[in-house]
């Protein structure tokens, strides 16, 4: 039996009404939504999830940007552009990295946002998302050859501190100059071999344009799949829209998606926890098509996003900035900042039942204690849930 | 930016178009440009987002306004002084570069 759902913040359901694609929407009913809105908060949430340039494309594109209270719009669209102008750094390196690919002849796929980035035609918003670095994949055989001779063409090797290539799937780093970080790709995951892995995409990839000459990008099934693969699972972190995003966009653009590929490998050992990925899956479909009947995935329950954002939000206003036109620090090392991190995370987890995980590689004093802050944000987490008379099954 | 294109007068025969010092981006009907020179980026909103889009081809000044005036229903007077000081902007910031010849 379904009991009576939670109040999900009004700001909460603003933004996922907004970003939630594949579905009628009520632009007018939403700007009467937004203009009611709370901001205290927004922009960090935001932040968090990763969600800035989709949302904004959202607001403007339903003409409804105006009607979000004025300091959000503001914050946001400064964001939005500053991000954008930072995709067009990665887009930059990305068309010189081609170039150079296609010198040496090595043929090569491009992955994540640097081939999602040229896929704007074909998957609406799945460009509209932050892309950091320059994601290829290219044959086994061909990956150390290529690394040392992007190193004679100016890059070089900057392997963040403790990056070992023992287990990994791609080289080291190498940059050139221009802050973007460019990683050769011999697999998707660990847990796939190097031919399987460039079979795969090589096989099913279509050709695209740059400006630095022809290239590849992968099918609708890889992107969706190297989706899923992406996200940081099992950690709570995975279940943000950032993630979310990479499978939304291919479902709403009904793209040609293999599910039988797809049930196959989520069958497989290919991911450490494929029960936990259908679950994944599951929430992304929550930000195409509400309508349950039609989930592709069939029996995957999802996390309750309205809630787990809510909480979300709860925790930026409580432990927010001291001044209000302070830019939101979601990701530093202060303490303010890892403390709204765990309470989060814990969060997640606790709605998802998974363990507390103490942080890896720490000594047994450290991992205890974190341990225990871990209990009491889940306490914490229960507590508002009780005090909210949140009834609400844990999954939806 | 000092330019050697500013000392160049614009005026409604120029031809323009926009340099290869520069990448730009539709974002939801605006335009946001990197300058690969100086690393600033520039944002447009949607009329200068449309200017912005003739000029990835070598255009007319006098092609720009018409295409507003006949967009906007607006006087051409007013528009023409309007895209004149925005395309001088455009070219004091390296952006785009005025072409002798005419447009392709």
């Amino acid at each position: 039996m379904r009991r009576q759902a939670s109040p999900i913040d009004p700001a909460v359901e603003a933004v996922l009404q907004t970003l939630r694609l594949g579905a009628e929407v009520d632009a007018a009913g939403l700007a009467r939504r937004w203009a009611a809105v709370d901001p205290a908060g927004l922009a960090a949430l935001v932040e968090y999830e990763g969600c800035v340039l989709w949302l904004y494309q959202r607001l403007q594109e339903l003409h409804i940007l105006g009607a979000a209270p004025t300091e959000f719009v503001e914050w946001l669209s400064a964001r939005a552009h500053r991000l954008m102008a930072y995709n067009l750094v990665v887009d930059a390196q990305r068309d010189q990295l081609v170039r150079l690919l296609n010198e040496f002849r090595v043929p090569h796929v491009l992955l994540k946002g640097a081939a999602r980035r040229l896929m704007a035609d074909v998957h609406a918003y799945g460009s509209a998302r932050t892309t950091t670095d320059v994601d290829v994949l290219v044959p086994h055989e061909f990956a150390g050859p290529t690394w040392a001779r992007l190193q004679s063409a100016g890059f070089v090797s900057t392997p963040g501190p403790g990056f070992t290539c023992e287990g990994h799937f791609h080289l080291p780093p190498l940059r050139n100059g221009g802050g973007v970080a460019v990683e050769l790709h011999t697999s998707t995951s660990t847990f796939v071999p190097a031919p399987v892995a460039w079979e795969r995409m090589r096989g099913s990839a279509r050709v695209a344009q740059c400006q630095g000459g022809p290239t590849q990008v992968p099918s609708a099934t890889e992107l969706l799949w190297h989706g899923i693969t992406h996200a940081p699972l099992p950690h709570a972190g995975a279940f943000r829209i950032r993630y979310f995003q990479d499978a939304a966009v291919n479902w709403a653009a009904r793209a040609e998606i293999d599910w039988d590929q797809i049930s196959t490998r989520l069958a497989s050992l290919e991911l450490p926890d494929p029960i936990l990925a259908r679950r994944w899956l599951g929430t992304a479909w929550n930000l195409v098509q509400p309508d349950r009947s039609t989930r592709p995935i069939g029996t995957a329950s999802a996390l309750h996003l309205g809630r787990a954002l809510t909480w979300r939000l709860t925790v930026f206003r409580r432990f927010g900035e001291a001044r209000s036109d302070a830019a939101p620090q979601v990701w530093g090392p202060r303490l303010v900042s890892r403390g709204r991190r765990l309470l989060i995370d814990e969060a997640t987890r606790a709605e998802l039942g998974l363990p507390l995980i103490p942080q890896p590689r720490t000594a047994f004093a450290p991992r205890a204690g974190r341990r225990l802050a871990a209990a009491a944000a889940g306490v914490c987490y229960r507590g508002w849930c009780t005090l909210r008379r949140a009834q609400t099954p844990m999954e939806e | 930016m000092a330019s050697s294109e500013a000392s160049r007068a614009l005026s409604t025969t120029s031809v323009v178009a926009a340099t290869k010092d520069q990448v730009s981006s539709d974002l939801a009907g605006e335009a946001v440009i990197l300058s690969l020179q100086t690393g600033m980026y520039y944002g447009l909103d949607q009329v200068g987002a449309l200017i912005w889009e003739r000029l990835r081809t070598p255009t007319s000044v006098a092609d720009i306004r018409d295409a507003i005036v006949q967009q906007y229903d607006i006087d051409s007077e007013g528009c023409e002084r309007d895209v004149l000081t925005f395309l001088q902007q455009l070219v004091d910031q390296g952006l785009i570069e005025i072409r002798d010849g005419t447009p392709s």
